[in-house]
């Protein structure tokens, strides 16, 4: 019997699709739990979304991407937070667990309708431009319990894991 | 005409990327029916790409089919990610699929998992050719064709008169 095996390079561009998919996919299910359509965000994710996320995290300088829930009432609640970890030695394994994740999302509570989200991103060290981002205030988190949920997604040169804070 | 292609998906390629060549076979093997506009085959599918987008952004078309229907040619077609996606891309088969030449009409049957069930619902509730219910078994002849009904039990000695 042969064997045959091929090893295959995995870059830090292969590192940054890869989270920036596990991400859009996390805010797509998650937004849909709650109510709040993701149609929009994934219609321009692709184009207004994506390419910038996987430029800053390619030069890593992409500390979290944010996303917050606007109320009608003007509070800011649920929020959800994708903080990235880089391993500079490219030592990450790609994984991804959306499914099992998926569990915990389903617990979530609908948010009233007429609520908006938010994508703010932050950043751990200096950055480029990227078309159509500018400056941005996070709201405050005070009065929210945050909980992590673990890793969402890895690859050989960083990781996002997922925190979800809420009243 | 059963037939099945993988499709590699993250992190070789962007989940919108992916979606783009699930579309391109899809119309692509179409487009081989003279009674199917390819281009419009595109539309249908750009018109879906934000659930399909989803879809494969959230892993879930690794684990089910996105399934083409058009008599006589049932397509099955599934997202390979991690590690293994390196070997599918190398592997990948991007040719227009066999089987369609003859088609008529073709539906293409997205999965609908529960967390994103109200957006693939909002995509593609109505649109013509799209669905979130689950596919047939079999590619159905279409109504109109001009193949012959044999009854198999005329053929068993036993049922014969």
């Amino acid at each position: 019997m042969s064997t045959a095996t091929t090893t295959y390079l995995a870059t830090r561009t292969h590192t940054a699709i890869h989270l920036s998919n596990a991400v859009a996919g996390a805010i797509a299910e998650v937004l849909t739990h709650l109510g709040i359509s993701a149609r929009g965000l994934m219609t321009d994710w692709s184009t207004e979304y994506d390419p910038a996320i996987r430029a800053w995290i390619v030069e890593g300088s992409l500390e979290k991407i944010v996303v917050e829930c606007h109320r009608p009432s003007g509070a800011v609640d649920p929020v959800l937070e994708f903080p990235i970890e880089y391993y500079s030695d490219g030592s990450g394994t790609l994984s991804h667990r959306h499914v099992a994740l998926a569990r915990q999302w389903a617990k979530l509570k609908s948010v009233p309708n007429g609520t908006t989200f938010k994508v703010i991103c932050t950043y751990c060290g200096p950055h480029t431009d990227q078309p159509g981002w500018g400056p941005a205030q996070r709201a405050s988190t005070s009065g929210l319990r945050g909980v992590s949920l673990g890793t969402l997604a890895a690859g050989d040169h960083a990781s996002a894991s997922i925190r979800y804070l809420t009243s | 005409m059963a037939r099945h292609r993988d499709i590699a998906a993250s992190p070789v390629r962007t989940a919108a990327e992916t979606w783009d060549v699930i579309r391109d076979l899809i119309a692509a093997t179409l487009d081989r029916s003279e009674h199917i506009d390819g281009e419009l085959v595109r539309r249908v599918l750009d018109d879906a790409a934000p659930a399909g987008t989803a879809l494969v952004a959230a892993g879930y078309t690794g684990g089910a089919d996105i399934t083409l229907v058009a008599a006589p040619l049932r397509l099955t077609i599934r997202t390979v990610g991690g590690s293994e996606a390196f070997k599918a891309h190398a592997d990948e088969n991007l040719n227009p699929v066999p089987g369609a030449a003859t088609a008529q009409d073709w539906t293409v049957y997205l999965p609908r998992p529960a967390g994103l069930s109200a957006l693939v619902d909002d995509v593609i509730g109505g649109a013509e050719h799209l669905s979130s219910g689950p596919p047939p078994q079999e590619a159905q002849e279409s109504t109109n064709s001009n193949s012959a009904v044999i009854d198999l039990r005329s053929l068993d000695p036993a049922r014969r008169s």
